[in-house]
């Protein structure tokens, strides 16, 4: 049989003389209910929270107190509306948010209900003083397992045009819970502060759903069975808080739930028959079903993301795969350019090589027929003077010759012109 | 790298080199470059200064100056020259650095690096003086790519001048084609004929008798003669120094003129020491100039007329007569030619004096290749033969080396040696019948074992060509040591056209009409002792018969011609005289029937 861990265990509520297989705590361990008030405040019957060893294996949500409303809504119906009942037995009516809160404490955990009677009536008188919140601090410290705060606090979340009055409530379920040990942590208190250095909320948690009383600092002592009805109604109360003052959603909350509450619980159900047994002693159905409506809701929405994602990842894919194919043959474009353009390169260098190779060779030649030119010039002119200069030697001679030199002077003059023509043809 | 046609010629040097499509020809002031060296007052001068110091023709040393040091090469000992004793090669480097440097400090040659030449040799310069002049050609920084005989040149620059090059190829296949260069010193003629493509020389003769400068002197000699004459000089009357080489100028200078005039006066002044009368005027004709130079005109034309007979060809067999050098300019040698050719079978090109060059710078930028004209052959036994490099075999360029190796055996090593006799036929083309006569080119003898038999021993044979075109023949025996070599200098080539491709395959059998190479009576010929398989029909029969008697048995039926000549030796087995021994009668004597009686015993 295997243990219960903290907050893994399903309520049963049980009366206090029921018979069952759940174990149930005594009642001295509840504040005495404020003696009835003639405004005929019927009470209900003591809370009997109870946890079970033998029941632990489900990891349905569990509820502290008296047998959960979820799964019998007329149970709601069934709690005791104070201004209603008052008037039906005689007894005195709730005016004040004192005398309700005092109220709440003698329902022991039950789930609360204000009819806007009185909530028009605890409107008018919102404000705690000093001494009225002593006096419930003080009731408050017996109900050391924490059951009334959540209720309070659920209470709390359904007063709507109020603000004075809600505050008001939810300050004193603050000082409840600061004062009690299993919120006294430091770190815990940065978390329900919500301040940057605060652990996580899952560390913070964990810390709650395990907590052990420090021997010689706990005020109360707890025995085991206590102490996990505390850790439940803490874990519970801390939810709560969660929604309230951080917004979080039911969604993030039961995934919370199921991270660091339920699953590790689960765990612990190691064979078949013990995992039965857990799963046919859920008795707070509706949690239950929230639980798993939830999920199933996350999943099947999960399942359309996923389908949604899955058709995108297939669309992606096909865009992937055409933007590879699309890219593919850019590379295959950009390659043949490439080759294309390299060629082209070859080409105009080979173009530029041969056009420069055919300049040298212009100019080569050029060089040539000007230095042929030239030398040709030089050799007619030289033959020229040389002549010449025979035919001068011949006519300076004592008996000039001049017939040597009218040759002479002939063939000079028809080469001259010669080369004048050829020049004038070139 | 561009690779320049260099026409290191007898009377003048020049260079080309093809740019793009055209050639371009380096004259200096229009004029090719002499092949002078003066070394006067401890310096060196080369070219026209170095001409101009000449005082008359021929080739060689004159005084200080040197002319055609080509000439020079392959001698044996230096020249001395003004006292200083001069190595020809060292000569011959002046003359082609010169050249080379006047290219590079022209505008149109400085960029191309005249590194590397295809270089023309006369047709008659032999394998060594090749190596010194490629040994000259290295002293002046030039490399020579393959050398190309002056001829192929001039007539493969002249297929060139055309752009229908493989049309005028076409034309000419298979003609015969005469190169005449008459030039300043020389009279080069050369015999060639296209076969499938090639170039190939068929003979060739030339003298320095009729060389331009032997003009010039004669008509010196004959214009002092005349002005002595004219004016009752004596020889008594000097003449001033250097006038005589003036004179010789005007003379060459009124052998130009007289192309374009009737006459001309030689004017030289003052030319005489003599108070009298010191200059020289003589006034002298065409028909003067003609009557004076006519005996080697004729001289020159009838070594054409001579060559042609000599080969068994007349004129009209002659489809084209090129000719070059200067002296072709002159009309007398150009109608000479045109009445034994015809007109349109002369072609005198434009410029004469630059067809070699250019020729050879077409060459080079074609990368024409020499190839072996006649095939080179082993004399084997029995009067074969056997082909070491066959016709049409590319030739070395340079740094190349072609190598053959055959392997041979000893038929008959009976005296104790390896007879190699090479030999190259007259016909060219590498398919030539057997019976078509050869040329000696050499022959070597190798010691071989004389105690061996016949194919016994192992011989082998590498001919080698090197760059120089120079055939060596090494032979050595695989059991003795030592070498036999031998050098062939004189190589037949042939030079390829463009567009030739395995010129010689398709080549066919020409009916030529051969000259018979007769034997001079007495004359020795070599017997060829090698085989290059092993025959025994080729063994000499009496040596067969030392190593394999059983041959001989009749049923084994020996070649005729082994069992005469084995019974050669045989003495005669009645009388026991040798066979040829003329008191031998026993072959006439009748057979005696009767076993007793026998053949008288004399």
């Amino acid at each position: 049989m295997n243990k219960v861990n903290h907050n893994s265990t399903l309520e049963s509520h049980k009366q206090q003389n029921e018979s069952s297989t759940h174990e149930s705590i005594p009642a001295s361990t509840y504040p005495k209910p404020a003696p009835l008030q003639d405004d005929g405040i019927k009470l209900s019957k003591p809370d009997m929270s109870v946890t079970s060893d033998k029941s632990d294996s489900s990891s349905m949500p569990s509820t502290v107190g008296p047998r959960a409303s979820s799964d019998n809504d007329s149970s709601i119906d069934n709690q005791i509306e104070p201004s209603t009942k008052a008037s039906k037995t005689g007894k005195k009516e709730i005016k004040s948010v004192e005398e309700f809160i005092e109220y709440a404490y003698s329902r022991k955990g039950q789930p609360l209900k204000l009819n806007p009677k009185v909530e028009k009536q605890l409107v008018q008188h919102s404000r705690l003083d000093d001494e009225a919140l002593e006096r419930l601090l003080d009731i408050a410290k017996l109900d050391k397992l924490l059951a009334v705060p959540r209720q309070l606090l659920l209470l709390s979340r359904d007063i709507v045009g109020f603000p004075t009055l809600r505050s008001t409530f939810d300050s004193f379920i603050e000082k409840v819970m600061f004062d009690h040990p299993i919120f006294s942590d430091e770190n815990t208190q940065k978390t329900l502060r919500n301040l940057p250095e605060a652990p996580s909320i899952v560390t913070t948690l964990a810390k709650i759903s395990e907590f052990t009383p420090l021997k010689e600092a706990t005020r109360d002592t707890y025995k085991d069975s206590e102490l996990k009805i505390l850790r439940r109604n803490a874990t519970n109360l801390f939810i709560a808080w969660l929604a309230c003052y951080r917004g979080m959603s039911l969604d993030e909350l039961t995934a919370l739930l199921f991270d660091v509450i339920w699953l590790p619980a689960s765990k612990r159900l190691t064979d078949d028959n013990s995992r039965l047994r857990a799963l046919t002693e859920i008795e707070q159905i509706s949690s239950a079903g929230l639980a798993c409506s939830r999920f199933k809701t996350q999943a099947q929405e999960a399942r359309v993301l996923l389908e949604r994602s899955q058709s995108e990842v297939l669309k992606l894919k096909a865009q992937i795969s055409e933007a590879e194919t699309l890219r593919l043959k850019l590379q295959e474009s950009y390659k043949t350019l490439e080759s294309e353009l390299k060629t082209l390169r070859e080409q105009s260098a080979a173009q530029i090589d041969e056009l420069q190779r055919k300049h040298a060779q212009e100019r080569t030649h050029l060089h040539h027929d000007r230095e042929q030119l030239g030398g040709r010039l030089v050799r007619r002119l030289t033959d020229a003077v040389e002549t010449l200069e025979v035919g001068l030697s011949a006519l300076k001679h004592t008996t000039p010759r001049i017939p040597v030199m009218l040759e002479r002077a002939e063939i000079v003059v028809d080469a001259l012109k010669l080369e004048i023509k050829n020049l004038e043809e070139d | 790298m561009t690779v320049f046609g260099f026409d290191f010629g007898t009377t003048n040097s020049l260079a080309s080199v093809v740019i793009d499509t055209d050639v371009i020809t380096f004259l200096q002031n229009e004029q090719p470059i002499p092949s002078v060296v003066s070394f006067e007052g401890g310096k060196v001068e080369v070219g026209r200064i170095a001409h101009d110091k000449l005082t008359h023709a021929g080739l060689g040393v004159q005084g200080s100056t040197v002319r055609s040091p080509k000439t020079l090469l392959g001698q044996e000992e230096d020249q001395i020259i003004n006292g200083v004793r001069r190595d020809p090669v060292q000569i011959v480097t002046h003359v082609l650095d010169h050249v080379r440097q006047f290219v590079l400090q022209t505008k149109a040659g400085r960029s191309l690096e005249m590194n590397r030449v295809v270089a023309t040799i006369p047709v008659n310069m032999d394998g060594k003086r090749r190596a010194l002049l490629r040994q000259a050609f290295g002293q002046a920084g030039m490399s020579v790519v393959q050398f190309v005989h002056e001829p192929l040149a001039a007539l493969y620059g002249f297929l060139r001048t055309t752009d229908a090059v493989a049309d005028r190829i076409r034309r000419y296949e298979g003609k015969l084609l005469l190169v005449f260069d008459w030039g300043g010193g020389t009279l080069d003629l050369t015999l060639c004929r296209v076969l499938n493509g090639l170039l190939v020389q068929v003979a060739n003769d030339g003298t320095d008798e009729v060389g331009g400068d032997v003009f010039d002197d004669e008509l010196r000699n004959e214009v002092e003669k005349r002005s002595r004459a004219e004016h009752n000089l004596n020889d008594q009357i000097a003449i001033l120094p250097e006038a005589r080489k003036r004179l010789l100028h005007e003379c060459e200078k009124a052998k130009i003129r007289l192309s374009d005039r009737e006459t001309w006066n030689v004017y030289v002044d003052p030319f005489y020491q003599s108070d009298d009368h010191s200059d020289l005027q003589v006034n002298i004709s065409r028909d003067d100039l003609k009557d004076i130079v006519d005996h080697l005109v004729k001289k020159g034309i009838a070594r054409i007329e001579r060559l042609l007979e000599r080969e068994g060809y007349s004129t009209s067999s002659i489809e084209l007569c090129l000719a070059t050098g200067g002296m072709v300019n002159m009309p007398m040698i150009k109608s000479r030619l045109d009445e034994l050719f015809g007109p349109s079978r002369v072609q005198v090109s434009e410029r004469s004096a630059a067809a070699i060059a250019e020729g050879a710078a077409w060459v080079a930028h074609d990368e024409a290749r020499l190839h072996l004209a006649k095939n080179v052959e082993l004399s084997l036994a029995r009067n074969t033969y056997m082909p070491l490099l066959l016709a049409g075999v590319e030739m070395p360029i340079e740094q190349e080396l072609r190598r053959e190796r055959f392997d041979l055996y000893c038929v008959d090593p009976s005296d104790g040696h390896g007879k190699f006799s090479l030999v190259s036929p007259h016909r060219p083309g590498p398919k030539v019948p057997l019976n078509d006569p050869r040329r000696p080119l050499g022959s070597m003898t190798l010691k071989v074992d004389s105690k061996a038999a016949p194919f016994k021993e192992r011989l082998q044979l590498e001919v080698r060509v090197d760059e120089n075109l120079v055939l060596t023949a090494t032979a050595w025996s695989l059991n003795q040591t030592g070498r036999a070599v031998m050098d062939v200098f004189d190589l037949e080539f042939a030079l390829s056209t463009p567009g030739t491709s395995n010129p010689w395959i398709a080549a066919n059998l020409i009916p030529i009409d051969e000259d018979s190479a007769d034997h001079v009576p007495g004359s020795l010929a070599m017997r060829s002792n090698l085989a290059n398989q092993q025959d025994n029909s080729l063994v000499p029969g009496e040596v067969l018969y030392r190593h394999n008697p059983f041959y001989f048995r009749t049923e084994q039926n020996p070649p005729q011609i082994q069992v005469e000549e084995r019974l050669y030796y045989v003495p005669c087995s009645i009388c026991e005289r040798a066979q040829n021994d003329p008191d031998c009668n026993c072959a006439s004597l009748p057979v005696q029937t009767n076993s007793v009686d026998r053949r008288p015993n004399t």
